[in-house]
């Protein structure tokens, strides 16, 4: 297709779980550089939609495409060049250091009898670093607090390097500090970088501080388009079934229960 | 290899040492059990048995006789440990055995329904259709569920123990029924042992087809360590690459068994230790199982034939008595 073709796009999109239908016919472009946070109670469907965009369930129908290409034309290694997913928890079956997690991110990039070369390793290193993991290679991954786990999933995913990245709530495990450090990290891929980011957001004022656009998902449909006009404190309160109030302006804007 | 640089990923130049260490104490076991025996053989005459200039009496011994069985323990050791190591892998439980999918089970009955119908030539035989046919059974039985995924490692695990319950139910009621005489060499195919073992070429073939088929697949391997949602978001077909590789161990676990009965530990032991000590990479973690798992495999059959000399020992209990110990030492290290 041509130059202008979205990063990310979908069209009439239908999910579901069981006989529940969580959102029917969504449609959705996300450009280069874009940030779009997802926004939702709990059972919304958040989840699903995230991890559907990233072609890991498949819809009830709808199609989605990566750079105006269908996501069943592409084959699987190529996807996850395309596109990185980071699911909401990991856990460590074994022992592996924080190095090696780092690096299989680069999976992807290598062929079958392929090994990681200097280069990987300088990428992941550099990933490491970005989210303040510098140092730690040879540790084992299970001595890792929760936020340095969650902290770690991210730096694999910058490893990976993909167009799009799909993430199921970055932000948690992480304390203030952290989330903003690494929402800033992300954000700037997407700023400087051309990428494209949808992530799943809990905390509305990190919503309205990264994000320029979002999906508010409830009560079986889905609300689409720039932040500012998803984000204020009529419709988020209709979405959570409970009043909010507006504390704040633009990217510093919180929202209160009242 | 610049190799005091890396630290947190394995150098080449340490790769390559794990492994052609572990060759060197492999070749060592078995250089060892031509050498030990009713008759000492020194290291000069082996080389001259092996080139075939020596006396009549020592070439037959080592040819013969300690040759085939050596190389029958390193496969099996060998195909045991591999079989582990990629259970633990795919069912992402380091506690996992070659076993736990009821193939030793089903080998079993085969093996002891053809003792107890007298036919000894045909134990062989019946102990690898027992295997074949109790994988293909859980395989089948597990696919079969009632939600629409085509199969889980966790229906498969469950699938397999439950098939193994009734191998075991079998194999107790065969036990009981048989006469007095029968029961011991039941008990030693149970326990495994290489006496019988005179044939090595099919299990070092079934091995070198599942090491290579496994370490085509060893880096994906890896990513399905970290788990399944990992794994398909980086690019790994998961169900099929996990059908494959659990066919691969299949195979692997129904040569060794079918060889040597039901040898315990060694699949369980010998990767989870390696995992500790040199870590987690499947493209290393896989050769040195094999070269590990046959070596032990060497060195304890060795043992099982001469520490009560002339009585042989099954060397499932060497493997035991060596295996139990050092299991429960790695997991109160593991704890600490």
């Amino acid at each position: 297709m041509t130059e202008a073709s979205p990063r990310l796009a979908c069209r009439g999109l239908t999910l579901a779980i069981g006989k529940r239908t969580l959102v029917s016919g969504l449609d959705l472009d996300v450009h280069a550089g874009e940030c779009w946070a997802i926004v939702g109670p709990n059972g919304a469907g958040k989840t699903t939609l995230v991890g559907t965009l990233a072609a890991l369930r498949p819809p009830v129908s709808g199609e989605i495409a990566y750079d105006g290409t269908a996501v069943a034309r592409i084959g699987l290694r190529e996807r996850a060049m395309k596109r990185g997913y980071l699911p909401q928890d990991s856990i460590d079956f074994f022992p592996a250091s924080v190095l090696e997690t780092a690096l299989i991110g680069r999976h992807p990039h290598l062929a079958r009898w392929q090994w990681e070369t200097e280069a990987d390793i300088a990428r992941s290193r550099a990933a490491l670093a970005a989210f303040g993991l510098a140092g730690l290679d040879a540790r084992d991954v299970r001595t890792l607090s929760g936020g340095e786990r969650r902290r770690l999933a991210l730096a694999a995913l910058v490893a990976q390097d993909p167009a799009i990245f799909l993430l199921d709530e970055p932000s948690s495990h992480l304390d203030l500090g952290q989330q903003i450090a690494a929402l800033d990290v992300l954000t700037a891929l997407a700023r400087d970088r051309g990428k494209a980011i949808v992530m799943v957001l809990h905390d509305l004022h990190l919503a309205a501080r990264f994000a320029d656009h979002a999906i508010a998902l409830g009560g079986g449909r889905a609300r689409t388009g720039a932040a500012a006009r998803i984000l204020t404190a009529p419709a988020l309160s209709e979405l959570f079934g409970h009043r909010l109030v507006q504390v704040g302006e633009g990217r510093t804007a919180t929202f209160l229960p009242s | 290899m610049a190799a005091s640089t890396l630290t947190g990923v394995a150098s080449p130049a340490r790769r390559a040492a794990i492994l052609i260490a572990l060759g060197a104490v492999a070749l060592v076991a078995i250089g060892g059990s031509l050498a030990i025996g009713s008759i000492d053989i020194g290291l000069s005459a082996i080389v001259h048995a092996l080139a075939g200039d020596a006396s009549e009496t020592a070439s037959a011994i080592v040819r013969d006789l300690r040759l085939p069985r050596a190389l029958a323990a390193f496969a099996v050791g060998a195909l045991l440990a591999l079989a582990g190591a990629l259970m633990q892998v795919l069912l992402r439980n380091p506690l996992a055995d070659p076993y736990i999918l009821g193939i030793s089970g089903g080998a079993a009955v085969g093996a002891l329904a053809a003792m107890l119908a007298g036919a000894q030539s045909l134990v062989t035989p019946a102990a690898l259709g027992g295997a074949l046919v109790s994988t293909v059974l859980v395989f089948a039985l597990a696919r079969t569920g009632v939600d629409r995924a085509p199969w889980t490692t966790t229906r498969l695990l469950l699938t397999g123990v439950v098939v193994a319950a009734g191998w075991g139910a079998l194999i107790a009621l065969m036990l009981t029924l048989a006469p007095d005489a029968q029961v011991k060499g039941m008990l030693f195919w149970l326990i495994g042992d290489l006496g019988g073992a005179t044939l090595a070429t099919p299990a070092l073939i079934v091995l070198a087809v599942t090491l290579a088929g496994s370490l085509a697949f060893a880096r994906d391997l890896n990513v399905l360590a970290r788990g399944e949602h990992i794994a398909a978001a980086l690019g790994v077909a998961v169900a099929g690459t996990t059908f494959a590789l659990c066919a691969l161990a299949a195979l692997a676990t129904a040569a060794a068994v079918t060889t040597a009965g039901s040898i315990g530990f060694v699949g369980l032991v010998v990767p989870h230790a390696l995992r500790l000590a040199i870590g987690n990479d499947q493209r290393v973690l896989l050769p040195a199982s094999v070269l590990a798992g046959g070596a032990l495999l060497v060195v304890a059959d060795t043992i099982a034939r001469t520490i009560v000399a002339p009585v042989q020992l099954p060397v499932g209990v060497i493997t035991a008595l060596i295996g139990v110990p050092v299991f429960l030492a790695l997991l109160s290290r593991g704890r600490s």
